[in-house]
């Protein structure tokens, strides 16, 4: 496991300790009535203007801040060697997904007022970042997070070729089976709704194909499991490259959609929690400032 | 040119603003975080939050009072909850708390509207008022909506506030302005009846003894009211329209409450007889006057407490008093009704006393058994001996039977004289003088008494000798013979052979030891004659001891002259 892995492993586990925390901690609270909510011994500290609860949505609303900086690394042209993209994603998806949660907490569960549109708002970039996250892993890139060349996309599906065909020896007709399998059909031999459908339910179909073949690999050939793992990775990674390739185009299209909802949540998200926060700023909730 | 680059920012444009036209136009109304209870939902809109919220300063207390003005002055006069301590230095937002919807009650009881501490208001709940329902108080017919004047944020259905904290304020005034308004000076807040507090001694009008336990109503009589009741309260005096007189009551007579049961006749003070201690229990000892009555009480009935004759307790009963048995037991019952005047008690008792009776020996002298003798010095309950009445008591015994003595002497002599008693009674040998003074006729005995005999004692021959029932008088049967009361001196000297007795009276006679009619020549087988005729007897007839006992020598005695001269010289002048 890479430094980067366990970064974000501890990231996440932040986010969830907080989380299990405050549920436990404010369950008894957040499931009450709004009515009777204000009688809760919890309420002065969880309440949305509360301590606790204001603390959590100015920090929430800081970490929503934050994930800013994954554009600007994106887009700024003096940012672009401040590491890798995929890695600023990685973050930018960890602020994405903590900074709801601690934003929701921070409503109590509450939700109305002008600032609750600022909330689904959020909730729909967050949801839609999911979404996003899947076309991202969609598109092949490198390591670094770049998109692939055409080249680049070449020699990638040579160098997969060649994997496959260093294989062990195996029956001429299992090899074949999994030859057969590393390959994607062709989208252009089928209609558009039905290429997209297919590409969605490949991933399930996939995965019971690999179940099958790493059970024939076990009574027909005399691997052992660690050679059978690896062939196995081989052949998934090839097909879904293959798959990738295939609806490259259709994800260049459908990421740019994305972008249409993603953003235009994103700021209106931001603005709306602008004005909440001036107005209540205003009105001299400043927590414990 | 419009390229694809202009069309895709145009799109993402256009996005942007449906989205928030589309998310704001429904929350355009307001900028709060929740809807703000019913109470306060006038305020509701973005340009009323300030009013409320103070700039910079969150909900500040005086944005607040600013409209409810009533509390204004309350906390300025230390009046109510709001100025207590549990309050006094908190927000009105950390108890009133607000954005909850409209269906969130601003007034919150954190131990249920039934916990709350009244007292806090500076009116504790005491007594009966403390298991009522609030609203049975704090209710728009009981508020006074004087007020709330200039704070036009109270609902009388819905506050607390407003009551007046005098008692009028919520009951009706059941004395009609006859009293104070100063309820509690009596009452209390347990009970408006019985009024605890209130101590009639304090009044005009004390009272004491009988007076006390009586019910209120048996002096403050209803009255009809002229006034109508609050509504909703003592519906029932309400229905009724009457309330009880405290004012305007005469009372300084005792007539003024109470009936002369006399009629007038014995005056109208009548403290001179009765105290407040009880009508029937006052008592003559307070200086009734009795002898204004029909029987003036005179002698020992004068210390008689009243109730013993008037039993009834009401003393203006009349009483029958023509008979003083009327009142008093007949202890002797008829005994004295064959009397002249049927056997009044005045005849011998006086109202001084039942004892001493003065009944006299002059009275006995003229009954049917006048006293005679010893009987006169017989202290009287010596034959009238008390015996049981028939009440049980102890009573002197009038009805004697005095016909034979019999009928209260002792017959000592056990029946040994009934033979002369069926003659004459007892009187055939005695009288009332003395009992020892015998008229007994011995000649008519078949003992004739001669000689010695008529001057001893009786006792000397009718000797007392015990017996099991005590000691007695011997009277029969007695021997005749000398030898019945006699001693035979001579030691059966004389004893014939065939005889049981001595013949004493061969020798001796009534007129005495030594009246003898015994003559030696003719009775003795022995002549005296010369020299013997003067010799004592002694000298022949020599004491000699026969069975132990020393007694002269008559029989035998040898009767030659050998036997007594012995003694004589041969050379004698014999």
């Amino acid at each position: 496991m890479t430094i980067k892995r366990i970064i974000l492993a501890l990231l996440y586990l932040l986010t969830g300790a907080v989380t299990l925390f405050l549920v436990v901690y404010g369950g008894g609270y957040y499931f009450k009535s709004l009515v009777d909510r204000p009688h809760d011994n919890l309420h002065d500290a969880l309440k949305p203007g509360g301590l606790w609860g204001h603390g959590l949505g100015i920090i929430g609303t800081l970490l929503m801040i934050l994930m800013l900086l994954y554009l600007a690394r994106k887009y700024l042209r003096f940012m672009h060697r401040w590491g890798d993209i995929g890695k600023w994603l990685d973050v930018h998806i960890w602020l994405g997904i903590t900074g709801p949660i601690l934003v929701t907490l921070h409503t109590a569960f509450k939700f109305g007022g002008i600032v609750s549109i600022s909330y689904w708002s959020m909730m729909a970039v967050a949801l839609s970042g999911v979404f996003g996250r899947y076309l991202y892993l969609q598109i092949p890139r490198r390591l670094s997070g770049e998109e692939l060349t055409p080249e680049e996309l070449q020699e990638r599906d040579r160098t997969l070729s060649e994997q496959i065909l260093q294989l062990p020896n195996i029956a001429p007709a299992l090899l074949s089976r999994l030859q057969a399998l590393a390959q994607y059909p062709d989208p252009t031999t089928v209609s558009r709704a039905t290429g997209i459908h297919a590409w969605l339910a490949d991933s399930w179909r996939l995965r019971f194909q690999l179940k099958t073949l790493r059970r024939l690999l076990r009574q027909e050939s005399e691997l052992n499991e660690y050679v059978i793992t690896t062939l196995l990775n081989t052949i998934k990674e090839r097909r879904l490259f293959n798959r990738r390739k295939s609806f490259l185009h259709v994800a260049h299209r459908l990421l740019h959609h994305w972008h249409l909802i993603h953003r235009p949540f994103a700021v209106v998200m931001f603005v709306i929690m602008i004005i909440h926060v001036v107005v209540i700023t205003v009105l001299g909730y400043t927590w414990i400032f | 040119m419009i390229t694809r680059h202009h069309i895709s920012c145009f799109t993402r444009v256009l996005y942007c603003g449906l989205i928030v036209i589309f998310t704001t136009l429904p929350a355009l109304a307001q900028i709060s975080p929740g809807k703000l209870s019913a109470a306060h939902q006038a305020l509701e809109g973005i340009a009323n939050c300030t009013q409320c919220h103070q700039i910079r300063a969150e909900v500040s207390k005086e944005k607040c009072l600013t409209c409810h003005q009533v509390l204004v002055a309350r906390i300025a006069q230390g009046r109510g909850y709001h100025a207590s301590k549990e309050v006094a230095d908190g927000s009105c937002s950390s108890c009133h708390r607000e954005h909850n919807g409209r269906e969130y009650d601003l007034i919150y009881w954190p131990q249920g509207i039934k916990g709350f501490n009244h007292a806090s208001t500076g009116y504790a709940l005491e007594g009966a008022h403390q298991g009522k329902e609030c609203r049975s108080c704090h209710k728009p017919d009981l508020i006074s909506a004087s007020a709330f004047v200039g704070d036009k944020t109270v609902r009388s259905e819905k506050t607390f506030l407003g009551l007046n904290r005098d008692c009028l304020a919520c009951h009706t005034d059941e004395h009609q302005e006859q009293l104070t308004d100063r309820c509690l000076d009596c009452h209390t807040e347990t009970a408006w009846s019985p009024a605890a507090k209130y101590n009639h001694n304090n009044a005009k009008y004390k009272l004491t003894g009988k007076h006390s336990p009586v019910e209120c109503l048996k002096c403050h009589p209803w009255i009809k009211s002229n006034t109508k009741s609050k509504a909703g309260l003592l519906e029932k005096k309400q229905r009724l329209g009457s309330f009880a007189k405290y004012q305007g009551l005469a009372f300084a007579g005792c007539a003024d409450c109470h009936k002369d049961v006399h009629g007038g006749r014995l005056g109208a003070d009548c403290g001179k007889c009765h105290t407040t201690e009880g009508f029937k229990t006052g008592g003559s000892a307070l200086g009734f006057d009795h002898s204004r009555t029909a029987y003036p009480l005179q002698g020992k009935h004068l210390q008689v407490e009243c109730k013993r004759c008037h039993v009834s307790g009401d003393m203006t009963r009349s009483l029958a008093h023509g008979r003083c048995c009327d009142c008093h037991r007949e202890d002797h019952g008829s005994v004295f009704a064959a009397r002249p005047d049927s056997g009044k008690c005045e005849a011998c008792h006086t109202v001084e006393g039942y004892s001493p009776s003065r009944y006299t020996l002059e009275d006995h002298q003229r009954s049917r058994y006048p006293l005679t003798g010893s009987h006169l010095a017989v202290p009287c309950n010596r034959c009238h001996v008390p015996i049981q009445g028939s009440h049980g008591q102890q009573i002197a015994n009038f009805d004697l039977q005095y016909r034979d003595c019999a009928d209260c002497h002792k017959d000592v002599h056990q029946g040994q004289v009934n033979l002369w008693t069926e003659r004459g009674g007892c009187a055939f040998c005695h009288t009332t003088e003395t009992w020892h003074r015998i008229t007994f006729d011995h000649s008519k005995a078949q003992f004739q008494l001669e000689g010695k005999h008529r001057e001893i004692l009786c006792l000397k021959c009718h000797y007392i000798q015990s017996s099991g029932e005590g000691k007695q008088v011997w009277m029969k049967p007695l021997a005749r013979e000398c030898s019945g009361c006699h001693k035979d001196v001579h030691q059966g000297q004389f004893l014939q052979k065939g005889e049981s007795a001595i013949l004493c009276e061969k020798c001796h006679q009534a007129g005495g030891w030594t009246d003898l009619k015994f003559t030696h020549n003719r009775d003795s087988r022995f002549v005296l004659d010369g020299a013997h005729e003067k010799v004592p007897c002694r000298s022949c007839h020599k004491p000699v001891a026969i069975q132990g006992q020393l007694t002269n020598r008559y029989r035998p005695l040898d009767s030659r002259c050998a036997d007594c001269h012995q003694q004589i010289p041969k050379a004698g002048n014999k």
